[in-house]
């Protein structure tokens, strides 16, 4: 299925690839004439009201010039100092070669190339830098003065730690790039650069460490960005839904993150990052399901710490899919498990509840995740009333109404708690539509519905990849070594070998070699 | 598409090795211990699958050692080479013959198990059915998937016989295992044939197949013996301890002595107060490996004789055919009897090979790799 | 697409399969659980044997929850009698709104009017190993006088009688009483057609149940053939070299003291092998603890301990003897694991007598037994000494 997917996607390249933009002034050169280019590169862009046009006459020559950038790309200071104010004093002494004079000694500016294309000139506009035009010269020279208002660099919101560096992706990838060259200072980091969005032409950058990745990732990588046709890539999630393996899945088979220091340590291990413009969160590829229970937290704490942590989010995994099926299989199907003490109290509690286990299941499942949706795009002053009514009164008025008995509140609430210390959101959505699959199963066959079910998801999981490499490495294919950074993180000194389930090209990350 | 090679369709040695117990812990575990008990004196039983179990690994190192020889060659291909090509055609069909029987009496030992232990009203085709379709689904993923599956399914199992084992310590009753070796070599050798059975009867001949997709196969014949070797392992402790707390007399009378040893415990202070369910439920993933393996090993058989039909096609003609021969006995007495069958027919059938192929292959040698 | 096609075709079977699903699905409260069974003979016999069942089903609304405390009784007992259990069973189904679950049954009580009678032990308990959702682990109970009317009584701590009874068989902590009884235990005995022992209860009172002693059965026809009592069921115990908890009495110079026992053993041994007069030689270990005494003894000077040991050893010794001379010339069923010793030391010799061991030539009640008992006294308590009256 993902391979028909895939032959789907690159007939749509060939076509895109046909067509031509359908802009007037598209492919057009620069003439020598000031007006008109002046004229031809409003129409281009259609004369919007933030493009700031200034006319100057350059000192002795009396030669025409203008300078055009974008209101609010820009930044201001940088153009006033650095090109108006230098241009302005410098202009007498010059009497001829006048565009090269000062491309090479009046702008203040390092950023700084010459175009002769309108094409060229119109987006380097659209991106934020300012061109210069000079009358009679069919030169622009384009100077990088992108700035204006940008958010600054906090602490990432959704993936807060208690131990570890504060710092959080933004939504401009210059800043994001710096951020993760500050991190590593190797030669061989390597920063690709794509552009996606038909319309938005937003930069993507493919980031990963030459000689420890595998290259035949990075390829395949770029292959799948090649094949991206979109008007717009507002997020990485329409890049990371665009290359996915198979979109069939529920499980996600691409990470996100917001953090630096976890894309710093992906990339030293082999994974490749994927950066998009204006967008903080930062694709990391591939991926494997035990990664999605991982958190950066574990290599800050001890080992023996982090490896309790990484038991108990196994065990809050399998009580956020599990435990209501097994409610259900054990209630309704099988209640000689159940120690007889709590069976009694579980029936006694349940005499009175209209319903059988399964409708009650789905009934307060169903009503957490709405609880669940409703707060989440609240602000935070309404989400705490929403905690209140769904807590108290569901919870309370529910039970005292007969509608569920108190032990499927528990059972709902513990559920909640567990899917909620999944450190990755992608995963506890998972967790969430296979809890309720379960839950089907199990009210129609008990716990051998439950195993059924179990059974095929492990089928699904074997068979899936995420850029080609399995989906379930490293417990199957099994790789011993990489164990050691699964649920037991060994101590940090231990970890002397990169992930082999990646294939890295360099598989020592330490000089020296296990026993 | 051009993807990420992984090595998709090739094994590693060690997948092999985590076949072998996948493959041969089943059903048999289950009702073995009864089998054993009835033919030795109090815990004796354990010799006897020491001695099935030395015989087994050899068969199942014999068989790796042949496919081995013949390093990523098809079954078909090999033993067209030693066998002529007609016969070895008649063979590969049998193989398939012989996945397809093996894989229909898991199914209706399953839907029967459950039948007993977990379900009173459903009705045992839908227990096969909703089996079955799940087994369809992993033999239509990837050959590598499968394997896969059985590294995953594996621990899982060896986990919950190890607990089984824990928490049936307070109930054995050590008076159980004595006198020891007070069996005559008439029990003794009845016993080793019982367990030879068990262990080989269950299809040690996928390996003739699966080999061929190991890429370095030289290590695979050490390997698949050593995995040989958890399944004795795990046969003789599960033994004793079924008759530690049983006792021979009462382990030679129950049906299914490895459950009911799930049933006998139970956990003080424990959310599950008694094991029996969650037990089998578990054991369901080794009979679901075991199933999946042998009804791969027919498709893939069959896919060599035909090798231009696809598999799927394959796949869809015969899960019907398994199907309904799962649903053919009636009464637990033919049940038993099938499974009986379908053991006898494994073993002869792969001893018979095996003993023909090595002839053929000490006259012949393995000539044809240097082509 | 083929392959999607296929994968429909799979999920409509699958659906048109299971969509008609929940054939056994019972919701845990519409559940009859079943405690406790007592079996009875019928007051009224036919022209054949018939049987008074007992059904005691728990009402979980009656238990009351952490918090507050039910109302109402939580148990309810239906009785019907029938040529067999089944019938009985089909009988009560057709009274009782819930579906009968077995699968917390923990108690089985058969009257000792059964148990006489040769072979129907057998038959009764037959039904409750073949059932595969009721639990090995159940225990057994013989009732002196009609079991039905344990299941009748209300202690003011426990809800349901079935589990007070089981817990007071479970409770070993008397030399009186011997281990819980689990019917798969009994499966193992009726198969080797061995003798076996059942705790016996009787009806004390509207709130107690009282543990009378061990039933004896002899295995070659399973039936009860006798009780043990007392100093009986101790000195068994202390033969057996098992449930040896509780206290000794022994008498010195006159005195009485009291003991605890800490840990006890014995070990069996086979001095004579000639089978017409097999000789055992029982040696029991024990270790005490003073727990009164009120005489003058000191006890701290070695002379006197010994005199202390001597006296339990005595004492020992003497239940043991009445035991064995019980259980040997007049039961003549072997609940001593004698039978079990020879099987497992002397298998040899077991194979050739073991089809007549306690029945038939009865090689079991030719045998004869000797105790060598040793015991010692750890701990002599906190005080040594409460009132003087003069020491020795």
């Amino acid at each position: 299925m993902a391979r028909s997917l895939f032959n789907r996607k690159k007939q749509n390249t060939q076509a895109s690839q046909n067509k031509q933009q359908p802009q007037a002034a598209a492919g057009k050169n620069i003439t020598k004439n000031l007006d008109s280019n002046l004229e031809e590169i409003k129409k281009l862009l259609g004369n919007p009201s933030d493009l700031v046009t200034r006319e100057l006459m350059i000192g002795g020559l009396e030669t025409r010039a203008a300078i055009i950038y974008i209101n609010g790309l820009t930044d201001k200071d940088l153009i006033n100092d650095n090109i108006l104010k230098t241009i302005q004093l410098n202009m007498k002494q010059f009497e001829s070669n006048v565009l090269e004079k000062i491309y090479q000694e009046v702008i203040a500016i390092t950023d700084i190339k010459k175009s002769t294309t309108m094409d060229e000139v119109s987006s380097a506009i659209l991106n934020g830098s300012t061109a210069f035009y000079l009358d009679e010269m069919d030169t622009v020279l384009l100077m990088g003065t992108s700035g204006g208002e940008t958010r600054s660099i906090e602490e990432p919101s959704t993936e807060s730690l208690i131990r570890g560096p504060k710092d959080g992706f933004v939504e401009s990838i210059e800043t994001n790039i710096a951020l993760i060259r500050r991190d590593i200072r190797d030669p061989n980091l390597r920063f690709k650069q794509h552009e996606v969005g038909k319309r938005s032409k937003q930069k993507l950058v493919v980031s990963y460490v030459e000689g420890i990745v595998n290259q035949e990732i990075v390829d395949e990588i770029d292959r799948r960005l090649k094949t991206i046709d979109v008007d717009i890539v507002a997020d990485s999630a329409y890049v990371e839904q665009w290359i996915e393996d198979s979109f069939l899945s529920i499980f996600p088979q691409i990470a996100n993150t917001e953090r630096p220091d976890r894309v710093s340590t992906a990339l030293t291990q082999g994974k490749v990052a994927i950066l998009v413009e204006g967008t903080p969160f930062v694709l990391l590829a591939p991926t494997a399901l035990s990664e999605t229970l991982q958190s950066m937290e574990d290599y800050n704490q001890r080992w023996v710490a982090a490896t309790l942590q990484r038991t108990l989010r196994y065990f809050s995994a399998f009580i956020a899919v599990f435990l209501p099926g097994l409610y259900i299989a054990l209630v309704s199907y099988h209640p000689g498990m159940i120690p007889s003490t709590l069976v009694f109290s579980i029936a006694a509690s349940r005499e009175g509840v209209p319903f059988p286990a399964a409708v009650e299941a789905v009934l307060m499942a169903a009503t957490f995740e709405i609880l669940h949706e409703a707060g989440i795009r609240l602000p935070k002053v309404i989400g705490q009333t929403v905690g209140i009514v769904g807590g108290l009164v569901i919870g309370e008025a529910a039970v005292s109404a007969g509608i569920v008995s108190p032990i499927m509140v528990i059972v709902t609430a513990l559920t909640a708690i567990a899917t909620f210390s999944v450190p990755s959101y992608s995963i506890a959505i998972t967790f969430r539509i296979l809890r309720f699959s379960l839950m089907i199963a199990a009210a129609l066959l008990g716990l051998y519905g439950i195993i059924i079910v179990y059974i095929m998801v492990n089928i699904h999981l074997v068979n899936m990849k995420s850029i080609g490499v399995p989906y379930t490495a490293p417990f199957a294919p099994s790789f011993v070594s990489d164990w050691r950074d699964l649920i037991i993180r060994a101590p940090i000194t231990k970890l002397i070998q990169r992930p082999i389930y990646l294939k890295p090209t360099d598989e020592q990350s330490k000089d020296t070699k296990p026993e | 598409m051009r993807t990420f090679k992984y090595g998709d369709e090739q094994i590693r040695t060690r997948d092999i090795m985590i076949a072998v117990p996948s493959m041969l812990i089943a059903i048999g575990i289950i009702i073995f211990p009864r089998e054993l008990a009835d033919k030795t004196i109090a815990a004796d039983g354990w010799v006897s699958i020491l001695f099935g179990g030395m015989i087994a690994i050899l068969a199942v190192w014999l068989v790796t050692k042949l496919a081995a020889s013949f390093p990523n060659q098809s079954f078909l291909s090999y033993a067209s080479y030693l066998v002529t090509k007609p016969v070895a055609i008649v063979i590969t069909f049998l193989f398939s013959v012989q996945g397809i029987l093996l894989s229909a009496f898991e199914v209706r030992a399953i839907s029967d198990i459950s039948h007993q232990y977990l379900f009173d009203q459903t009705p045992i085709e839908v227990v096969a059915l909703s089996f079955l379709l799940v087994v369809v689904y992993a033999v239509s993923g990837s050959r590598a998937g499968l394997f896969r599956l059985n590294s995953m399914f594996l621990p899982i199992i060896f986990l919950i016989t190890t607990l089984l084992v824990f928490f049936s310590i307070v109930f054995i009753n050590t008076d159980h295992l004595l006198p020891v070796f007070k069996t005559d070599a008439q029990g003794y050798v009845q016993g080793t044939i019982e367990s030879t059975i068990s262990f080989s009867g269950v299809g040690i001949g996928i390996f003739f197949f699966y080999i061929s997709l190991v890429k370095k196969p030289e290590k695979a014949p050490a390997m698949a013996a050593f995995g040989m070797s958890w399944v004795v392992g795990l046969y003789i402790v599960v033994y004793l301890t079924c008759i530690a707390v049983f006792g021979e007399n009462t382990t030679a009378n129950i049906r299914f002595p490895l459950i009911e040893l799930a049933k006998t415990i139970e956990i003080p202070g424990g959310f599950f107060e008694r094991l029996d369910s969650v037990f089998f439920v578990i054991w369901i993933m080794a009979i679901f490996n075991t199933t999946a393996l042998a009804f791969d090993v027919s498709v893939m058989a069959l896919n060599s004789i035909f090798p231009k039909v696809d598999k799927l096609k394959i796949i869809f003609v015969l899960s019907p055919i398994v199907f309904f021969l799962a649903m053919i006995p009636n009464t637990y007495l033919e049940i038993g009897l099938f499974g009986r069958y379908v053991s006898y027919f494994g073993w002869g059938f792969v001893g018979v090979i095996l003993i023909i192929l090595w002839v053929m292959f000490k006259i012949k040698g393995a000539k044809q790799n240097e082509k | 697409m083929k392959s999607k096609k296929i994968l429909l075709i799979c999920i409509y079977a699958f659906l048109s399969v299971v969509l008609s699903a929940c054939w056994d699905a019972i919701e845990v409260e519409d559940k009859g659980f079943l405690s406790g069974v007592a079996i009875d003979l019928a007051e009224e016999q036919g022209e054949n044997m018939t049987f008074e069942m007992t059904l005691q089903f728990v009402v979980p609304g009656g238990l009351g929850t952490a918090t507050e405390a039910g109302g109402g009784k939580a148990f309810r007992n239906l009785s019907q009698t029938g040529e067999s259990l089944y019938e009985i069973n089909a009988d009560i189904a057709r009274q009782e709104n819930r579906s009968t679950n077995t699968e917390h049954l923990k108690l089985i009580l058969i009257s000792t009017d059964i148990v006489e009678q040769e072979e129907l032990f057998g038959n009764v308990i037959n039904v409750f190993l073949r059932q595969s959702d009721m639990r090995r682990g159940m225990l057994l109970g013989i009732v002196d006088g009609k079991a039905k009317d344990l299941l009748e009584v209300e202690p003011e701590h426990v809800k349901i009688p079935a589990q007070y009874i089981s817990e007071l068989m479970e409770n070993p902590r008397n030399t009186e009483t011997i281990e819980q009884v689990r019917v798969g235990e009994i499966q193992e005995h009726l198969l080797a057609n061995a003798s076996f022992k059942i705790p016996q209860l009787a009806f004390f009172s509207d709130d107690r149940v009282n543990y009378e002693g061990v039933s004896i059965f002899e295995g070659d026809k399973t039936k009860m053939v006798g009780t043990l009592t007392g100093g009986e069921v101790k000195g068994l115990n202390f033969i057996i070299g098992k449930d040896q908890l509780g206290n000794i009495v022994a008498d010195i110079e006159g005195e009485k003291a009291e003991f605890v026992i800490l840990k006890g053993g014995s070990k069996i041994k086979l001095t004579n092998k000639n089978k017409e007069n097999l000789k055992f030689q029982v040696d029991i270990d024990v270790e005490t603890q003073l727990s009164q005494y009120e005489g003058t003894l000191d006890f701290y000077k070695q002379e006197n301990l010994e005199k202390f040991e001597k006296s339990i050893e005595d004492a020992i010794k003497k239940m043991s003897e009445d035991a064995l001379k019980k259980v040997k010339d007049e039961l003549q069923a072997d609940v001593l694991t004698f039978g079990n010793h020879l099987r497992m030391h002397h298998y040899e010799l077991w194979e050739e007598i073991k089809d007549d061991w306690d029945h038939g030539k009865n090689y079991f009640s030719k045998s004869d037994a000797t105790f060598n008992v040793e015991a010692i006294v750890r701990e002599p308590g906190n005080t040594i000494k409460i009132q003087t009256k003069g020491d020795k």
